[in-house]
């Protein structure tokens, strides 16, 4: 007897979330409240629309902007529906290279996917049981020490995913990701694509089942095959429908797909994986998994030259990744003036503004925008990576994004630093700001302080996205947030060779 | 009395706050992988604190009779930890049946009989469900409250504690609430108190009577504060027909702040430009500039329709733009009252009511509005007489027009006459009669009274059709004082 359906996959069964589009309006007008909490917490998930337990009645829209990349017109339209929030709207660059907006009534839903759709966004299946929005090279096409331009890819991957055709019922979420430069550390992804070369052909090794949890943290390991370019959205497929079919739908925390490569063995779910790459006309070559990623990501800040001789991009640092609407749109503004109107987001949740002609740089660099988005923050808040925080998300446990904004500031004022040092700040143990990849992670946790249960971290170290990569491992279980500026300050100084700036002395 | 850090039974090992584990373990009781029992006996005992993180992994979880045993027990002597708990949890699942038949009936009970400050948090908890009692009990505290909130004196700090339960009456969906909220907004009192109240219009804001909500905050945008009246400027252009009432703010003394706020929301209709087309609906390249430029200033698509063409097909964004407006503008660009104008104009308009319907769901339509043909505006009229006299420079002048037919069209040539002063020349054959209105032989401005080429204004140029001392003004759009006008006029539609 096939065991029972946990409620979740009974509510994903049942109805697929996308059906809910043409309802919008109607469902709007008879008032969130009213839905039931599959509708309301699962299925409105498919469309992108992210009811917040923390501020109830306003919601949250995940957009999917492939490889990270948006013209200053979508920005604008997004920067409009963030705008008609008022105070309670914002939006988040997100470690995904993808952007959230926050503060929506369900009201706005409706004219915001139309808008939406009329300058070519979308929302679809960016959030639960879905492939995620998929990640690649940010300097894509214009990157210098780019191997491949992985924007076509990536848009490939994801036009064969959301067809008709592709699952619309994972067991779990999926993250993809696509590399293109010696810099694209990917292995914190389901499936990741790394440029390999195979008989000097240069096409991409497959790496699979990497993945951050509140039980289990793995990199993704090389399945031993071997694509060209134009195979990637077929594999990625096949994939996918492998895990709909054979992916565990009984305990979501063991749902993941390395679980099911461990269920398998690599050498049977390898095989399994090209049967059904096969069915759909594929057949990928075997390969040793080597790949010439060979370092940690690049931040891109700053003024960068690019491949094209005569332009640059401009690398802006936003502070843990946290937007408005004025500022989206004065970024859209600035693109538009000054580049082609075309902007990239990052992993680390910073923003670059593209083709930027010599003669043109001048003037951007003197854009008062600059002032807040800066393209040379200090070596902390360059890379400091951070998950939305309890304002927001009701697993977190301490106020993420405010805590490392004014911990790094602090700490920038207190310490001179050699060279940047990335830290990664999550609010709880499903580690959505990948604490693990930091060199300082930082996960949200409650300790004791002065008789008292306060607000606190644990601190992770050691995190490597390099040609050795490694996952930070555990170094405090609990740091009061009063006490973290000087418990990181001496770890940097002891570290990473910071020093005190005279005057904090 | 509690016990301290750790309990263990031989089923369940608990752990508190602070504990490594102990986030592990309440996702799991919050699954249903733990059972419950063991928890529920510790609450109710006294053996376990009723920790917020706790309670709200057991929200889901129990029956009516687990709920009114812990709500009889110690473990609900104090609402903080439970309210809490509510706010993080109950909001995904106060419309799930079960949650509902489990807590509502007991929660309604255990309210009335706790003292005051317990039973104000124990409302806050039990106002996560939509109910008529729930609202009832939140309608009078929230009528009590603003009548403190009006006193002089009142701070913010006299009402921080009730200011959640402003939006929870908003969203409990009561149409008979919307006087109290709205007038909690508007009253002067706390900002804070004003604003909660606003919030809690904002969460059920399709079920307020448009009769009162509309002139409300319509009030609340020229509010003293701009925080109060922007929120309340962003509703009103949530709000069906909402440009309707955005645009009676125009003239209204408006923050600075809040007027460009205004000028954002304020949203143009896209246009359709009627045109004389030419042969097989070929639609010069004038009007196409004209519409181009102009979608750049209005922020909104503007489309050319050719009078001898099909309508021109309307993407997804002149919809959503149309929809947005709440309105779709005809614009007829043609000078002269004829066939055109009073018979294949009607039936173009009622094309687009009818593409409309078929674009867009029932009862989100645009409405199809239509303004007079440009050649009966007076700002027109008036134009093109200073641009001919300006053109012509003394010299004797002659307008060539579409021949027409019928009474009106008649009077209205006789009408142009009188304001340029100079009768009309109709195009057919023009040659005997220009030449009775101009001398061949001295200098004079021929004036094709047309926006865009045409064949007959074309063979004016045409070697030895006008005598070589006349000058012939080129196609009216041309002329950069006419393109100018038609720019900034139909810029200013709305």
């Amino acid at each position: 007897m096939a065991p029972a359906l946990s409620k979740i996959e009974q509510a994903k069964a049942e109805r697929c979330g996308l059906e809910l589009e043409p309802q919008l309006a109607q469902l709007a007008a008879q008032g969130w409240d009213t839905l039931d909490e599959a509708t309301l917490t699962i299925r409105l998930k498919w469309l992108g629309i992210f009811f917040r337990p923390v501020t109830p009645g306003r919601f949250m829209v995940r957009l999917r902007l492939p490889n990270g990349v948006i013209h200053a017109d979508q920005l604008e339209v997004l920067a409009d529906a963030v705008d008609r929030c008022g105070e309670w709207g914002s939006a988040d660059i997100t470690t995904r290279q993808n952007i959230q907006l926050r503060g929506l009534l369900l009201e706005d839903m409706a004219p915001l996917l139309s808008a939406m759709q009329a300058v070519g966004l979308t929302s679809r299946q960016s959030g639960h049981d879905n492939p995620r929005n998929i990640t690649g090279n940010p300097f894509a096409g214009i990157d210098p020490e780019e191997l491949v331009d992985t924007r076509p890819l990536v848009d490939a991957i994801q036009a064969r995913l959301l067809a008709d055709d592709a699952p619309r019922n994972l067991p779990r979420k999926f993250n993809i990701a696509v590399g293109g430069a010696p810099d694209s550390f990917l292995l914190h992804n389901d499936l990741a694509f790394l440029p390999a070369d195979r008989d000097g052909e240069l096409g991409f090794t497959v790496m699979v089942g990497g993945f951050f949890s509140a039980q289990r943290n793995e990199l993704a390991i090389p399945l031993g095959l071997w694509l060209r370019g134009d195979q990637l959205p077929g594999f990625s497929l096949a994939v996918l429908r492998h895990f709909e079919r054979c992916g565990n739908r009984q305990a979501r925390n063991k749902s993941r797909l390395m679980y099911l490569v461990d269920e398998l063995g690599l050498e049977a779910y390898r095989e399994a994986v090209l049967a059904e790459f096969s069915g759909l006309g594929g057949l990928a070559d075997p390969h040793d998994g080597q790949h010439r990623v060979t370092r940690a990501p690049r931040s891109g800040l700053g003024v960068q030259p690019q491949r094209q001789a005569g332009l640059h991009w401009v690398g802006l640092s936003v502070p843990v990744g946290r937007l408005d609407a004025e500022a989206m749109a004065e970024l859209a503004a600035v693109a538009r003036r000054h580049g082609s109107g075309e902007l990239r987001l990052t992993e680390a949740q910073n923003v670059l503004i593209v083709n930027v002609p010599e003669e043109g740089l001048q003037a951007l660099l003197a854009e008062p925008l600059l002032q807040r988005f800066s393209p040379t923050p200090g070596p902390l808040m360059a890379e400091a990576v951070s998950c939305t925080g309890n304002r927001y998300c009701s697993f977190a446990l301490i106020p993420t994004k405010t805590t490392a904004q004014a911990v790094v500031e602090e700490l920038e004022r207190r310490l001179e630093l050699p060279h940047a040092v990335r830290t990664h700040w999550t609010g709880c143990p499903n580690a959505c700001g990948q604490p693990y990849m930091g060199e300082i992670g930082l996960m949200g946790a409650k300790a004791r302080h002065d008789g008292q249960m306060v607000e606190a971290v644990k601190i992770f170290l050691g995190g490597d996205m390099g040609v050795d990569p490694k996952l930070a491992e555990l170094h405090d279980k609990g740091v009061p947030l009063v006490q973290l500026v000087p418990v990181l300050e001496n770890l940097l100084i002891e570290r990473y060779g910071a020093r005190r700036r005279p005057a904090a002395s | 009395m509690r016990l301290p850090v750790r309990v263990e039974t031989a089923a369940t090992r608990w752990t508190v706050e602070g504990d490594p584990e102990h986030w592990a373990q309440l996702q799991a009781l919050r699954r249903g992988r733990l059972p419950l029992q063991p928890w529920l006996e510790g609450l109710s005992s006294g053996a376990l604190q009723p920790e917020p993180e706790l309670l709200a992994a057991l929200w889901a979880q129990l029956k009516r009779p687990e709920v009114e045993r812990l709500l009889a027990s110690g473990a609900a002597a104090d609402a903080g930890p439970w309210l809490v708990a509510a706010r993080q949890e109950l909001p995904a699942l106060v419309a799930t049946p079960a949650v509902v038949e489990a807590w509502l009936e007991p929660l309604l009970e255990h309210q009335v009989q706790c003292p005051a400050r317990q039973a104000r948090q124990w409302l806050e908890v039990l106002a996560a469900f939509q109910d008529p009692r729930v609202a009832q009990r939140l309608r009078r505290v929230v009528l009590e409250a603003s009548r403190l909130a009006i006193e002089p004196g009142a701070s913010d700090g006299d009402l921080q504690e009730l200011l959640p339960l402003l939006p929870l009456l908003g969203r409990q969906r009561q149409r008979q609430d919307a006087p109290l909220l709205l007038g909690c907004a508007l009253d002067p009192g706390p900002l804070a108190w004003r604003r909660a109240a606003l919030e809690g219009v904002a969460l059920g804001l399709s079920t307020w009577p448009l009769p009162l909500l509309v002139p409300a905050l319509q009030r609340l945008a020229e509010d003293l504060s701009s925080a109060l009246a922007a929120e309340a400027l962003d509703l009103l252009a949530r709000l069906p027909q909402g440009q309707r009432a955005l645009r009676a703010l125009r003239t209204r003394p408006l923050d600075p702040a809040v007027a460009e706020r205004l000028q954002r929301r304020l949203q143009n209709s896209p246009l359709v430009l009627v045109v004389h087309g030419r042969q097989g609906g070929v639609i010069p390249a004038l009007y196409c500039d004209l519409a181009q430029q102009l979608s750049r200033r209005r922020g909104a698509p503007v489309l050319v329709q050719a009078l001898t063409a099909e309508a021109p097909a309307a993407d997804a964004a002149f919809w959503l733009a149309a929809q947005r407006a709440g309105s779709i503008t005809v614009v007829p660009l043609l000078l002269l009252p004829g066939e055109h104008v009073r018979r294949d104009l009607p039936a173009l308009v009622a094309g687009w009511r009818a593409a409309t319907a078929g674009a867009l769901p029932e009862g989100a339509g645009p409405s199809v509005g239509w303004r007079p043909f440009l050649g009966s505006w007076p700002a027109w009229q008036s134009l093109l007489g200073d641009v001919v006299r300006e053109a012509a420079a003394g010299r004797p002048f002659a307008w060539l027009h579409h021949p027409l037919q019928g009474q009106l069209a008649q009077r209205f040539l006789h009408h142009l006459a009188r304001v340029w002063g100079q009768e009309g020349v109709p195009a057919v054959e023009p040659g005997p009669a220009l030449r009775l209105a101009l001398d061949p032989e001295g200098p004079a401005l021929l004036v094709p009274y047309g926006l865009a080429p045409s064949r007959t204004a074309e063979s004016l140029n045409m070697e030895g059709v006008v005598p070589p001392s006349w000058e012939v003004l080129p196609p009216l759009l041309e002329l950069p004082s006419v393109r100018t006008f038609l720019l900034d006029r139909l810029e200013a539609l709305p």
